[in-house]
């Protein structure tokens, strides 16, 4: 009966610990995001395809915020979500924001990595293909893509996450923490919103 | 087995491919055949916008490189010395290398071999040249209310035509960039971004920094210095648009070639290495058929073999919780009965 109620009481810490850690990054990411906001010219434009020429293959710009470095926003408007991206990732910077797993908006090969929280990737499985998802870069530039498809990659699958030249990838852990909930997306040419 | 097999077809497969490709290399190579270095050759210009000849428009002719006779190049002259690669390259990289060496010509104030204008029809004929590399740089000029901007351009004499045969006179058709005359000064931000064209290893080899001219109608009106500090690129705001802006690199640094690439607001360095790559690291280990299977890794490959661990602990809540439930009931169940059992007793 001890056994039991030590369980219990395990189950009702970790309850509370996921939810306050859930709420302590969406307050975190928001703040950031009302800071990166600041920072971000006032105009915005779409990234033209002799932008895109000339940046392919350059490193992102990154606006620093608290000693973090930023390199811009996604919005996911379906679910009314947007976020700051860090640059790189690490797991102390994955409780904060969604960060940069690897590739760049300049090359088409951004892949972006955030934890299952309800208010970062957590409801991503709900994509459904066509909806869109835009990223904006530290010096305004709009890129905007559509969803074209979503699968679930085992969390050792770094090369399959890594290949099949997606425009914008993000992926999250799936409930269990042994996969990973993975949307890939396709640029929307000329970056329309 | 299946996999030796499978192995043995693939090379089979690849050395059939290797053979069709050097066997249609060979073939266009004797199609156009050795050149005659020795034949005096002619560049002809036709400058036009929208089928409008551009008269009395001023063309400078650089020689920038020799060629062999089988068609290689070599940077020569006052191009001696300027990191650029210039063979093997497409028609895009043949531009970007254009507009490079265009750069330093204006950075270096290199004087011109040949200097003409075009005639009333917009053309014009450089007579007499050597075979070789030659950079053609055409004046900005105003008529009818637009400006006109010539795009620097590298041609090679002789040239390989559509039925790829030689052609010591070709006919070149520059690209012009034209846009109207505004009465009004207008004001331009432009950046510069430095890139680095090689494998991420090397980023501990890089430098620290680099150094950036920004040219003013081919005088320097700024230097900035370019490193991780800043991203790798720097933005000069309110620069007038009716200027002729370049920027140029000091000191390339060794193992690197640059390429100059620019639009109107932006402008790329790109640093390419050309020295040595690490060799690629192979490991063997016994496959199950007794024979081995060899495991190709680049320099690149994580070292992490996993995905981030991106997800909340949230499967141990239902797990020990219908556990903790279970082992409390049963446990307070067992003290019941016991209790039970006593008070009957």
């Amino acid at each position: 009966m001890v056994f039991g109620a030590g369980l219990l009481l395990f189950s009702a810490g970790l309850l509370t610990y996921n939810l306050y850690d859930e709420k302590r990054a969406a307050e975190r990411s928001a703040e950031v995001l009302d800071a990166l906001n600041d920072q971000l010219p006032d105009e915005r434009q779409s990234a033209d395809s002799q932008l895109e020429d000339l940046l392919g293959g350059s490193d992102m710009r990154t606006v620093e915020i608290d000693g973090q470095q930023y390199i811009g926003v996604l919005e996911i408007p379906s679910q009314g979500l947007s976020f700051p991206v860090l640059s790189e990732w690490s797991y102390p910077k994955l409780k904060i924001a969604p960060c940069r797993y690897k590739g760049s908006v300049f090359d088409d090969s951004l892949i972006l990595a955030a934890h299952n929280y309800k208010k970062h990737f957590g409801g991503i499985s709900l994509l459904k293909t066509g909806d869109l998802v835009a990223f904006t870069d530290v010096d305004g530039n709009v890129f905007t893509y559509r969803v074209s498809l979503a699968e679930t990659l085992a969390g050792t699958a770094v090369q399959a996450m890594e290949s099949g030249e997606w425009d914008l990838t993000l992926f999250t852990c799936t409930y269990n923490g042994k996969s990973r909930v993975t949307i890939r997306c396709e640029r929307i040419p000329g970056g329309a919103r | 087995m299946k996999q030796r097999h499978r192995t043995c077809l693939k090379h089979l497969l690849l050395g059939f491919v290797l053979c069709l490709l050097l066997i249609s290399f060979m073939v266009s190579s004797v199609a156009a055949g050795l050149i005659d270095l020795a034949r005096p050759s002619q560049i002809t210009i036709h400058y036009e916008h929208e089928k409008m000849p551009l008269p009395d428009v001023a063309f400078n002719l650089y020689r920038v490189a020799d060629v062999s006779a089988a068609g290689q190049f070599q940077l020569t002259g006052d191009f001696r010395s300027y990191p650029v690669k210039i063979n093997g390259l497409d028609a895009s990289a043949l531009a970007a290398a254009a507009n490079t060496l265009y750069t330093y010509a204006v950075a270096d104030s290199l004087n011109p071999m040949r200097t003409g204008k075009t005639d009333s029809y917009g053309q014009m004929v450089f007579t007499n040249l050597n075979t070789g590399l030659y950079l053609v740089i055409g004046q900005k000029t105003t008529l009818q209310g637009k400006e006109y901007t010539p795009v620097p351009i590298l041609v090679s004499l002789p040239s390989l035509d559509s039925e790829n045969n030689w052609q010591y006179e070709p006919l070149l058709l520059p690209k012009v960039d034209a846009r109207p005359v505004s009465g009004e000064p207008q004001l331009l931000t432009r950046r510069v971004i430095k890139a680095w064209d090689d494998w991420s290893d090397r980023a501990e080899k890089r430098p620290a920094f680099v150094t950036v001219d920004l040219l003013c109608n081919g005088e320097v009106f700024d230097t900035v210095t370019l490193s991780e500090a800043n991203s790798w690129n720097h933005v000069w705001p309110n620069l007038n648009a009716s200027d002729t802006w370049l920027v140029v690199e000091r000191n390339v640094p060794a193992d690197y070639t640059v390429l100059y690439t620019a639009s109107e607001t932006i402008f790329r360095v790109t640093n390419a290495y050309f020295g040595e790559y690490p060799p690629e690291t192979t490991t063997e280990k016994p496959s199950t058929d007794g024979g081995s299977e060899t495991k190709t890794t680049s320099p690149d490959e994580p070292k992490n073999p996993n995905l981030p661990q991106t997800g909340q602990m949230w499967w141990p809540i239902p797990v020990s919780a219908g556990a903790g439930l279970l082992l409390f009931a049963t446990g307070w169940f067992i003290i019941f009965r016991k209790r039970t059992q006593t008070d009957e007793d």
